[in-house]
């Protein structure tokens, strides 16, 4: 437990950085983003692996070592956790995240679907839902192997998701106008990013197993080689290149190649921390370009989550990976039969998702189509469908101390959905009265004290003896009276005059008339 | 440890928490006119670099639309000296900012310079910054002005990516509390950290003349008649022309129909409503 120490200075870096704002980390000039969003990028695109590689390899047949395969699915579950951190630090205001999530909250407001924003934040709450379901019925098949049987049919649910995934966060950037971040290429850049850095992080962590699979090795490798390609397509089509992350991640890991070198288990752990310092190079300069200089609490979230991850990589792994069988059995199942119903009733899901979405829309004449919706089709399909199989298939299979643990954390989150559905205070603080400082030009209680303090008095009260004279005593300044006769109708008494009050129409002007009704108010009492 | 120790580590603790006091009070200094003036001349001294201009129809309405406001600036008029800059501070409650940022050419002004013409925000019909807010805090409003609430913003700066003139800024700084901001005008809320904020069309003024105009004429439709922008009102030159373009009465229309329009190449494709003339038809 001692190891927890280590996160103490990434959490200081992260509370001063949450406190402070986006003002305390570099931001891009124009775009205002920073090192949050890469990190964000980067883990994300590490957890990548751990799921893709266990749920494609499981669903179309490939044998992997079962503990491997925990592990792998391990670190997607903690680089998930640690990559969801950074875009609530990334928010302006934090506490308006929930404005974000599709759902209707009480002032009857939707979030906007057709915002790459939204489709990624319900994307990855999906996949860290869906990568949590899948380590868990995994990790109970290996008490009770009737489970195992749908754990396939998830796989295949996993499969899509996976993919879409980093093709939602490669949105994030293509859909807007940084020329650095345009390219049709880049959904596919981004998963073989993703699956370039998530096996080389698995593949470091397997050193310490004293463990090695070649097929991932060659994965990584594969993937590298596409990846440089992909480079060098952006490189001619932009004139942008980051010689740092190709130094790191494509020049270093040649040493793969030497064949008495990558026997050394040092030299392939050099080469895979080379390729995850490569890409996150990568993820830096795209991020923010032309910018060089990280400042200290860049640095500090850098740490943080390198910590984080490793941390709760090693205290977990502790507790659910051990006692892993060696073999895995290649299980026949019956997939698609039983994905059947699930992926109808996902479907069902969505078409009434769209449909709430649609109405509460259109209320607010926003230009919506069907379209709009799509890039959520796969992540809510794949919600309700792998839901749909956990809660009728596996659930009971569970134990009764973990049904009553699902039970508190579904109370829990239905406690959360009534959260967002209440929202904050939306209230604007306003300045305090004498906060507003009339401008220098501008000086209304001169205007008040020209124009009106002549019958009205300097404070409000009357000048009796100019006004015994020669008029009656006008009306008394009070807050009901005031308030009875309403600024605009007040408005018009000073612009066209009344009794024996004269027209000031010409006098001043309707933002001094404005003003000194402000300032009247002031004096009422 | 004796008593004498005890008393004496006790005492000197005692000394040590006392130090926390000694904090340095802080007076509220609210910036001067000339802090303001002094950073408009900051920006005048640096002006960005021109960006291509292409040609554009007049801006149009929607069935049924009676108001679309916008603005049309005579560059052979423009002189880019910046009035137009400081009333918008003014009328906007526009942030200062610190030293560092001003240094760089970061500021916070909605209007900014080039070295022909000012650019601000273009209330483009199809606004490419409303459609990727997540939270919709980025709107249309019915007169055709694009406008941000506040209180929805979340603080993503997806906008602020997305504007192809960098038109949005973001309140990085607590501007209260770090005393960079001061309340020119009451009718204008100032931004919480945090939030986006860009050029509102002088939302308040629209307001007001369309109280004012109601007031006035309870049956008749308000058509924007004779509202003018902080800009509008400030440019020595008289360059802007500010309106309505369904107006066919309006000052903005007829100039308009005079002159050849145009827009920057990266914006024409959204149907601003803000556009340059230069030269006559």
């Amino acid at each position: 437990m001692i190891y927890f120490s280590l996160l103490i200075p990434g959490i200081i870096a992260l509370v001063y950085a949450i406190l402070q704002g986006p003002a305390s980390w570099t931001l891009g000039a124009h775009t205002f983003w920073g090192t949050p969003i890469v990190l964000f990028v980067f883990w994300i695109g590490i957890s990548h692996a751990g799921t893709l590689l266990s749920a494609i390899f499981l669903a179309l047949g490939i044998k992997l070592e079962k503990k491997i395969a925990l592990l792998a699915e391990l670190s997607t579950i903690i680089s998930l956790i640690t990559a969801a951190i950074f875009p609530l630090v990334h928010l302006g205001v934090i506490e308006n995240f929930y404005m974000l999530v599709p759902f209707l909250d009480n002032r009857e407001l939707f979030s906007n679907v057709r915002s790459p924003l939204v489709w990624d934040f319900c994307a990855i709450l999906i996949y860290g839902f869906l990568s949590i379901m899948f380590f868990a019925t995994h990790f109970l098949s290996l008490k009770n192997p009737a489970i195992e049987k749908f754990q396939r049919p998830l796989a295949w649910l996993i499969f899509p998701l996976v993919i879409s995934v980093h093709t939602i966060v490669s949105l994030d950037f293509a859909v807007t106008f940084i020329p650095e971040w345009r390219g049709a290429f880049f959904p596919i850049y981004f998963v073989v990013g993703a699956i370039y850095s998530g096996f080389a992080l698995v593949n470091f962590l397997l050193i310490f197993e004293k463990k090695r699979n070649i097929l991932l090795e060659k994965l990584m490798l594969a993937s590298g080689g596409v990846l440089v390609l992909i480079w060098l397509w952006n490189f001619l089509l932009k004139g942008d290149f980051s010689l740092r992350a190709f130094i790191f991640a494509s020049l270093f890991p040649l040493l793969y190649f030497v064949k008495k070198l990558r026997h050394h288990p040092f030299v392939r752990a050099f080469i895979y921390i080379s390729i995850l310092v490569g890409l996150f190079f990568e993820r830096l300069d795209l991020v923010i370009p032309k910018l060089e200089n990280l400042k200290f609490i860049d640095w500090g979230l850098i740490y943080f989550s390198i910590s984080l991850f490793f941390v709760l990589y090693l205290f977990l792994k502790k507790k659910f990976v051990k006692n892993v069988p060696e073999n895995a059995e290649n299980f026949r199942s019956m997939d698609f039969k039983i994905l059947q119903i699930p992926l109808l009733f996902g479907i069902l899901i969505f078409v009434l998702f769209v449909i709430m979405g649609f109405h509460f829309l259109t209320r607010f004449d926003v230009q919506i189509e069907v379209l709009h919706f799509m890039p959520l089709a796969i992540p809510i399909i794949v919600f309700a469908a792998a839901s749909f199989i956990f809660v009728k298939y596996i659930l009971r299979f569970l134990q009764e101390k973990y049904k009553r643990g699902i039970a508190i954390c579904f109370v829990l989150a239905f406690a959360f959905l009534g959260a967002l559905h209440a929202g904050f205070s939306n209230e604007f603080t306003p300045a305090k009265q004498a906060e507003i400082l009339p401008s220098e030009e501008f000086q209304i209680h001169d205007i008040w004290k020209n124009t009106c303090a002549a019958c009205h008095g300097e404070t409000g009260d009357f000048n009796e003896k100019f006004i015994r004279e020669y008029y009656p005593l006008p009306q008394k300044l009070t807050l009901s009276r005031l308030d009875s006769l309403g600024e605009d109708s007040l408005y018009q008494v000073v612009l066209k005059g009344r009794v024996n009050m004269s027209a000031y129409e010409n006098r001043l002007t309707p933002n001094e008339i404005r003003a000194l009704l402000h300032y009247m108010r002031g004096l009422a009492k | 440890m004796d008593r004498r120790e005890f008393l004496k580590n006790c005492s000197l603790a005692l000394a040590g928490f006392s130090l926390f006091g000694c904090t340095k009070t802080e007076t509220k200094k609210i910036p001067s006119d000339e802090d303001f003036e002094r950073e408009v001349q900051m920006a005048l001294s640096l002006k960005r670099e021109n960006i291509p201009l292409v040609k554009i129809e007049m801006p149009s309405g929607k069935l049924n639309q009676k108001v679309r406001l916008g603005m049309a600036i005579d560059l052979t008029r423009c002189d880019t000296c910046g009035a137009c800059i400081l009333a918008c501070n003014k009328e906007n409650n526009i942030p200062l900012v610190p030293k560092e940022d001003a240094e760089l050419g970061h500021f916070m002004h909605w209007i900014q310079l080039t070295k022909e013409f000012p650019l601000m925000c273009f209330h483009c019909e199809d606004a490419p910054c409303e459609k990727v807010c997540p939270t919709l805090a980025a709107s249309h409003s019915l007169d055709g002005v694009s406008v941000m609430m506040y209180k929805r913003c979340a603080g993503s700066r997806f906008c602020g990516a997305n504007c192809p003139v960098h038109a949005r800024k973001f309140n990085a700084y607590d501007n209260q509390k770090e005393n960079l901001s001061r309340v020119f005008n009451a009718n204008v809320p100032l931004r919480e950290k945090g939030v986006m904020e860009k050029c509102s069309f002088c939302l308040q003024r629209i307001q007001e003349n369309r109280i004012a105009f109601k007031t006035e004429n309870p049956t008749r439709e308000w058509i924007a008649e004779n509202f003018k922008t902080a800009c509008a009102n400030a440019c020595p030159k008289h360059a802007i022309y500010c309106g309505n373009w369904l107006d066919e009465n309006s000052e903005l229309v007829k100039e308009a129909k005079r002159h050849v329009l145009y827009a920057p190449e990266s914006i024409a494709a959204f149907n601003p409503s803000i556009v340059y003339m230069r030269e006559l038809r």
